[in-house]
């Protein structure tokens, strides 16, 4: 299987061991990728969304043409990235007046969007549907028995659901098939779908505190020991969101994010310093330990 | 609140006006709202309704009541009528923007995209991180094409007030 990697902008330059583990996962399950040079900022649905669409669309609509001229489908590791390249695809395939518009912007760059890509997924999307459970099963070679987590699938691994094309947008169970496969179990919490708050976080600390409160209680409450996320933004969030917590509402959560990838790696027989394990905060060792398991 | 004839024009020109005019207020996209369950301040709903209404509610004082949006598209996913609400307020956004109304990290966002072809630059820290784990230091990124765009789109022009606005502001207080 061969996928052009999309990478975008937090996970290579922020948390890069993500990366890490998503290519030692991507090695163990056959899947090629190959990151293209001309790929930059995918934009984000969050901020220059907010500052410019136009510029949004145009920029997605630069990324897609690259994508397009390579030819092969797309992967990225990141659910903004994922949302944004699959609704700018649809947005110009669909609005013939949009279209226009970003093609004037290209033609400054000898670009034009044809329209000729249909397959942009997130490379959990892959996973479930290319993959396959059963073959990630297979490929479990340290079961993560007695681990039980949160799955936080994250706003735009989901909606808008008309373009994402996946999961049920308000229950989602997909994901939560992978995790079993690695012999972990995920907890069904009440806020699994809440937002991880990033968005607000911009404008309002104290609300998104809120947000994640509720989510972390619930989370808690069921039994979750760690989040497993899909989306860098989630993940930031949530490392963040244990300290803001603490200060609003003085309750201590120190819950550790891993991510997808994380979980299989490990699962897969990867050792925690090869994936990069000790640049979480918190760390997950101590849930690990606790469970008697060697990562 | 004064109606806004330009507001309402732009509103009604930018999105099929009469997907908007569908809304009879039904209030599911404040009850499924993740803010508005925190805070009043911030209301899907009321916003549909001063955007059909043709009154702007953009302010510097209340940014909240744009900006309060987290984009979860729970709004679209409920909305009986399929309003593109999140489109609605994409359009707010931009126009609260072009008035030098809006976070400070979406300024600094937009001014390293511009500069850097990504939001987050490549830190040393990083770089050293990277290279310990076996991956490329960085990658390369068409820095000028994607400048070359940004600039076909106008965004220098907002960009620049951005700054001039943003580092006015300490003078002035």
């Amino acid at each position: 299987m061969e996928k052009t990697l999309f990478l975008g902008c937090t996970i290579p330059g922020r948390i890069p061991f993500v990366e890490k583990s998503a290519k030692v996962v991507c090695d163990d399950l056959g899947i090629k990728t190959e990151v293209l040079g001309g790929f930059a900022c995918c934009p984000d649905p969050v901020g220059i969304n907010s500052l410019d669409k136009n510029t949004w669309l145009a920029l997605a609509g630069r990324n897609l043409c690259v994508a397009e001229a390579a030819g092969k489908p797309v992967m990225t590791l990141c659910t903004g990235c994922a949302m944004t390249l699959k609704t700018a695809n649809h947005d110009l395939k669909h609005s013939h007046h949009d279209k226009e518009k970003v093609n004037i912007a290209l033609k400054s760059v000898n670009k034009e969007f044809k329209g000729s890509l249909d397959n942009i997924k997130h490379i959990a999307q892959v996973l479930f549907e290319e993959v396959g459970v059963d073959k990630i099963k297979a490929a479990v070679k340290k079961p993560l028995k007695g681990l039980k987590v949160a799955v936080h699938l994250g706003c735009h691994f989901l909606r808008p659901s008309e373009v994402i094309k996946f999961d049920d947008p308000f229950n989602p169970t997909k994901i939560d098939e992978i995790v079993k496969a690695t012999g972990a179990e995920p907890v069904n919490y009440t806020e699994k779908v809440l937002c991880c708050g990033h968005g607000v976080s911009n404008e309002n600390i104290d609300i998104a505190a809120s947000m994640n409160q509720k989510k972390f209680k619930s989370a808690k409450a069921a039994g979750a020991q760690a989040f497993v996320v899909l989306c860098p933004s989630c993940y930031l969030r949530f490392e963040n969101a244990n300290r803001d917590v603490k200060k609003k509402f003085n309750e201590d959560y120190n819950f550790p994010v891993l991510y997808l990838t994380d979980l299989l790696a490990l699962a897969m027989g990867h050792g925690g310093d090869e994936i990069g394990i000790k640049d979480h905060r918190p760390s997950p060792n101590k849930v690990f330990e606790a469970l008697g398991i060697q990562i | 609140m004064i109606v806004d004839p330009e507001f309402k024009r732009q509103i009604y020109e930018t999105l099929l006006h009469e997907k908007v005019n569908y809304c009879y207020q039904c209030d599911r996209c404040s009850f499924n709202c993740p803010v508005h369950a925190e805070t009043p301040a911030y209301d899907p709903r009321q916003n549909i309704l001063l955007a059909i209404t043709g009154i702007n509610p953009v302010s510097a004082e209340n940014r909240l009541a744009i900006f309060g949006c987290t984009v979860c598209d729970t709004c679209d996913e409920v909305c009986p009528n399929d309003i593109p609400l999140t489109h609605i307020f994409s359009i707010l956004k931009n126009m609260a923007a072009a008035k030098n109304i809006c976070p400070d990290s979406f300024k600094g966002q937009g001014k390293a995209v511009f500069d850097n072809g990504t939001a987050i630059p490549m830190n040393p820290a990083i770089s050293r991180r990277r290279t310990a784990m076996g991956l490329p230091e960085k990658y390369t990124l068409p820095v000028d094409e994607v400048k070359a765009v940004m600039k076909a789109t106008g965004f220098d022009k907002l960009l620049s007030q951005l700054t001039i606005e943003a580092k006015k502001k300490p003078e002035e207080g």
